[in-house]
This record gives structure tokens, sequence and C-alpha cells, in this order.
């Protein structure tokens, strides 16, 4: 029954069209965009706070290099660390690898090595590099001092979480491409009683989502209150 | 479209982080009634079997129709060869990049190498200074290829220096002269992987000819040889081989042969016979020639004071400097700035301009202060509690809290070994007073900014 539902509700995951920049981090949106459909060697180092939205971008802009017919991978440290470092391998012919978290690898010799010799690769094979990094990559010791320089070669960007006024119309978004309307008064009712952070909203937007298509009911305050009661 | 189709169905059943780890890297390839799905190394293929293949099997029997509709998880990025004769020849790899040299026996020159040189890198867009006088002068000597005095040609400096560049232009430029010259550039890692890679596929003598066969060979970072004995011994020869046939060699390192640990003592001592020079970190000219240089190959002109604001504050190494650049250049495209102001470069490049301000060290601020008061940096460490030097001692203490990331105990601790209740009051005492009193409102605003800019 979950599953069935899970496949009914709407499929706006982590894509670019899905992605509320806000403000701060336009600019660095329209950059990844535009280098995911360059030919050229690019590399992207976005480092910032939980919740900023930095796996979003990676997996964004994997989808989209697949959807250009391009070879994309996306590789999070958290989860592929264990793997060893062969899990690089055969990646020659990708025109698009995100690595997510990379300062993990920090004071792992085999893991820096493996990064090092990636970056050097993707440059003569004019690869674009996308990484994402919990923290700013210029505090953050590597035992290779080259590994960190290559870091800092190409665009660093901080991305800055969303403030208030921008996590609702982040909410507001994800709700439309999910034929879901949240008019004012659902907004500041929301607002008034549940968190601000925009993890947490698309987690009220799952359930809000999932409740609605279960009871066939449109979304109400009452609606708002009853599921996340529960 | 039968995998891009399978892959929308999936996305509905799969977590979508997992969908963009281990489905999104697969290469389909469709044959005779079998999806192949070419996973990238062992480690993805696993999973997938694993995991995934079942619900995948499943899908395209939904979109297909066809129960018989096989679908079969492999390694390989290549699909060149037939996956079906593979298949028959009970191989479970469909194709893999393995160490082919392409020899051609009877012409050396018609050999075909991949050379990974970066035709970006060349001796036109090498920006000369002070700093890389000599070694750029001695690449150009080896490049021009007129007699081989300097060989190896051993170029050596701290990280971000330019020595990759210098290595690819001297490739690029033999190239110029002779496009069937065999030129091989490669990082040290990778002559290692390949050897590793020919003893595991017993093509050992393939690597060797291949190897002693260039007409030059450019080994970027040797240090990382260091305690790989086997991979050095082949070096090694492959060095004696190519010196005899007076080939070109050219290295690069971060320190001077004689001082790069782990290295085997004749290898050590081949490698000194050549020429060493080194590249030193830019000076402000060079920094700044670099940042004109490269702004111009992007359509761009920057100003002189832009110029030399950047090039001062990013002066530990080149790629930094680039990096600071490229950040510039794409907010200036991005925004379609006409005129970079000194505003639109500190906007663009805000993030990295705190992260510089926060290598500002206790010391250096202590230096700041103790010149500004024309004090001892000992007298902001002393017992001594008079007012001309309680004063910039406590400014000291405000300066740290602002532009270190130190905790109180460790400001204190560096503060003439005081304890960070001290570092507390001092720090609330010294924040009045600035703002209550103008000369020490001025002392604070010249410090700071002596330090931050």
């Amino acid at each position: 029954m979950q599953q069935s539902l899970f496949n009914l509700s709407g499929d706006d995951g982590n894509r670019f069209e899905s992605y509320y920049s806000g403000e701060d981090n336009r600019l660095i949106f329209s950059a990844i965009k535009l280098a995911i459909q360059s030919t050229d060697h690019q590399q992207i180092l976005l480092w910032g706070e939980p919740s900023g939205g930095k796996t979003h971008l990676l997996q964004g802009a994997c989808y989209a290099a697949v959807e250009q017919g391009a070879k994309a991978t996306y590789l999070p440290l958290k989860k592929i660390l264990d793997f060893g470092v062969s899990i690089l391998e055969g990646l020659e012919g990708y025109s698009l690898i995100c690595i997510d978290d990379i300062e993990l690898v920090s004071g792992n010799p085999s893991w820096e090595v493996a990064l090092f010799n990636l970056i050097n690769h993707a440059h003569y094979q004019q690869q674009t590099l996308l990484f994402s990094s919990g923290c700013d990559p210029n505090e953050k010791n590597y035992l290779l001092a080259d590994l960190k320089s290559r870091l800092l070669w190409g665009m660093v960007h901080k991305i800055e979480v969303l403030n208030e006024t921008e996590c609702f119309h982040a909410f507001k978004q994800r709700a439309s491409l999910r034929g879901m309307n949240f008019d004012k008064v659902l907004i500041d009712y929301i607002k008034k009683r549940y968190t601000h952070n925009i993890k947490e909203l698309i987690n009220i937007l799952n359930k809000l989502d999932e409740a609605s298509l279960v009871t066939h009911r449109v979304i109400t305050r009452a609606l708002i209150k009853q599921v996340l009661k529960e | 479209m039968l995998w891009p189709d399978c892959l929308n169905r999936l996305k509905l059943d799969i977590k979508e982080s997992n969908v963009a780890s281990w489905l999104l890297p697969l290469h389909a390839k469709e044959e005779e009634g079998t999806l192949y799905l070419l996973a990238p190394n062992e480690i993805v293929c696993g999973i997938v079997n694993e995991n995934y293949h079942k619900i995948i099997q499943k899908h395209i029997h939904d979109i297909t129709g066809d129960l018989e509709h096989k679908v079969t998880i492999l390694v390989g990025t290549q699909v060149e060869q037939k996956a079906s004769s593979l298949q028959k020849a009970g191989t479970k790899k469909i194709s893999e990049t393995i160490y082919q040299p392409n020899i051609d026996s009877n012409s050396m020159k018609k050999r075909t190498f991949i050379n990974y040189l970066n035709k970006k890198m060349s001796f036109g867009n090498y920006v000369e200074g002070k700093s890389n006088q000599l070694a750029l002068a001695a690449s150009w000597h080896v490049a021009d290829n007129i007699d081989n005095d300097y060989n190896p040609l051993y170029i050596y400096g701290g990280v971000g220096l330019g020595k990759t560049h210098l290595m690819h232009a001297i490739g690029n430029q033999l190239r110029l002269q002779d496009p069937e010259a065999s030129v091989i550039y490669l990082h040290s890692e990778a002559f290692v992987n390949d050897m590793i890679s020919a003893l595991r596929t017993n093509s050992m003598d393939k690597f060797k000819e291949h190897y002693r066969s260039v007409d030059a060979l450019l080994i970027d970072d040797i240090q990382f040889f260091v305690n790989k004995e086997r991979s050095q011994e082949e070096f090694f020869h492959t060095f004696n081989i190519l010196l005899e046939l007076n080939k070109h060699i050219v290295l690069t390192s971060d320190t001077l042969p004689r001082d790069v640990k782990g290295l085997t003592d004749r290898l050590r001592s081949r490698i000194s016979k050549g020429l060493s020079v080194e590249l030193q970190p830019p000076d402000l000219e060079t920094r700044v020639a670099i940042l004109r240089k490269k702004s111009e190959e992007a359509g761009l002109h920057l100003s002189n004071d832009v110029a030399f604001f950047i090039g001062q504050r990013f002066n530990t190494n080149i790629r930094e400097l680039e990096g600071a650049l490229v950040k510039l250049i794409a907010t200036v495209k991005l925004t379609k700035t006409s005129n970079i102001t000194m505003d639109v470069v500190k906007h663009a490049l805000q993030d990295q301009l705190i992260s510089l301000n926060s290598k500002i060290s206790i010391d250096l601020i202590k230096k700041a202060v103790a010149d500004f008061f024309n004090i001892r940096i000992a007298d902001l460490d002393s017992k001594s509690r008079k007012r001309a030097l309680v004063r910039p001692r406590q400014l000291a203490m405000v300066l740290c809290k602002e532009l270190t990331q130190s905790s109180l105990p460790e400001i204190g601790r560096n503060l003439g070994n005081r304890d960070h209740a001290t570092v507390i009051h001092g720090n609330k005492k010294m924040t009045k007073l600035i703002k209550e009193e103008k000369n020490m409102e001025e002392a604070y605003r010249i410090i700071k900014r002596s330090l931050t800019n």
C-alpha cells in the first residue's frame, strides 16, 4: 500500500527544477548549469552548513547531465568510503563526476591520493568535477598539500542556507511542482506552528502530499493539523 | 529508449540518492534481446547485481512485454567490442581499459601514444617572473630540442607554482615542432598503476617497450615513487635507456632530488646528474601579470586596483589565485557586469576573503598591535598593569577574538598565559572603550584594516 502511494505522489526529487536557490545561491546555481553543458574541464566546489542544498545540486547536476545524454555519476563519500578507492575506477568516460562530502577523505592516505589522481585525470580528460564539502576547504587539513591546492583550483563557493522567507518560497515551489497549492492562510498556519528548516518543511510536504492522496482531500488547516499531529 | 524508460520507473521505486549513485552511472547497450548495463567498476557492478537486478528485470519485462528479455550487468565503459562475442568467450567484462600501447613495430614514428598533454598549458600562457625565470628558460631549452644538455630536467617547488604547467608546455612545444613525436606526460602514480596493470595482465614486455620507445617522457610528482621500489627499479631502467638514446626526460617534485625521501640512491644519483631548477612562489608583480593574462584570455579587463587587490591577497600559490579569478569571471559573466569595481570583486570573492582572514594568527595580531603602539611584543605578554600596556593588550584580545578561530583560553595562553576570565573582561572593557573613545576606535580600525587588507 505504502509503495503504491509513493508511486502516485509527485516526483520532484533532487532536480534542478525543484531547487530553489534563493538570492545568495542564484549565481552559483547558474554557474553549475553552465558547467554541465561545457565540454571543457570545469571544477566547482560547494561548501557550507547542512540543509543548504549541496546534495540537491550535485544530484540535480547528475540527472541533468544524464538527460542531456552525458555520462555522470554521483558519489556520496559517506556511503562509499568503506568500499575503497577502487570505486573510482572506470570513470574515464564520464563527463561529470559529483563527489559529496569530500572533506571525509582528509587523513585517509589512499583516498587522498585517489582524489588527487582523479582531479589530475579530469583536467586532461576535460571532465567536469562537482564537489561538496561540509566545511571551508581552506580550513581543512589534508595529508597531501597538493590535493588541497587542487581542490581550490576551480570555483569555490559557499552555499548559504535559505532564510525564513526563502524557505517558504522553496516550500511553495516544491508544492506547486506536485500540483499542490498552498495559499497565504495555509503558509501562515504552518509558519506559526511548525519548523522553518527547509529539510523539515519538505518532510511536512511529503506527509501532506501522501495524506491528501490517501484521504482524497484537498489541503486545509484541518488536514495539516491532523497529519502533523500524528 | 529502453533504459531511460526503465530508469524513469526505477526512480519511483528506489531512493533517488541510490539511483544517482548506482543506476545513473550505468551505460546501456541493447543487443539480441538482452539489455547490457555497463558499470564503471566491479563495486558498482556488484551492488547493482545484488540489489537492483531483480527490479530492473521486472521493469524491462513490463516495458517490453517480453518475459524472455534479459538484463545483464557487467563491468565496462566502452562498447566497441561485441558484447555477445565476449559473453561467448566466457568473460564477465564486456570491455575494460587495459594497457594498450598500440605499437607498430615497423616504425616508431607511426606509433600512437596517448600523451595526456593538456593543450591549454603552453608556453604562450605561462607568465614569466623572477620566481620562475630559470625554470622557464631551461624548459624552453628542452622544448626547442636544440641539444640535450639538461637531461633530465628536474623542476621542483611547492604546490600550485606551475610545475605541471611547464611540463605540459614542454610536451606541447615538442609536439608542435614534430607532430609525430611520441611524448608522454603522466603522473608518477599513473606510471605505477600502469606497471601494476601490466604485471597483472602479464604484459610487462609491452609496458617496457612502450615507455622505452618514447621521444620524451614527462613524469610529474616523482615524490610519489617513494617506497615503491619495484616501480623505481622499472623507472630507473627506462630512465637509463632513454638517456642513452638521447631522449628527453623531464621530472617534477616538491623538493630537491637529495631531499626526496624514499628514493633509491642510484635513481637519486641519476636524476641529480641533470639540471635541477626551482620554482619559487611568484612575487606580487608576477601574480598581477598572471591575473591580467588569464582575465584577458576570458575577455575581461582588470584595472590596476583590482588586479593588485586580488594579487596581494592570494599570495601563496597560483591555483588559489586562479581559483579566485575563475570565480570572479563567472560572477561577472553571469551578472552581466560591465565594470569590475572593487565592490564587485569584494562581493564575488567574499567567501575566500573571509577564509583568508581566518588565516590571521594571534602572533600576527600581536605584532600589528605592538607596531602600532610602538611597544615590544613581550610587553603584551608581560604582567605589567600600566595603562600604556593594558590597553594595547586588551585591544589585541578583541582582535584575536574577532579575526581568529582561537578559543578564549587559547587567546589568554598566547597573551602572557592569562586565563579566559581575563580575556572576557579585557574584551568587554575594550569593546566599550572603542565605542566611547575616538583614539581607541581609530587604533582598532587601523590595525584591523592592516591585518585584513
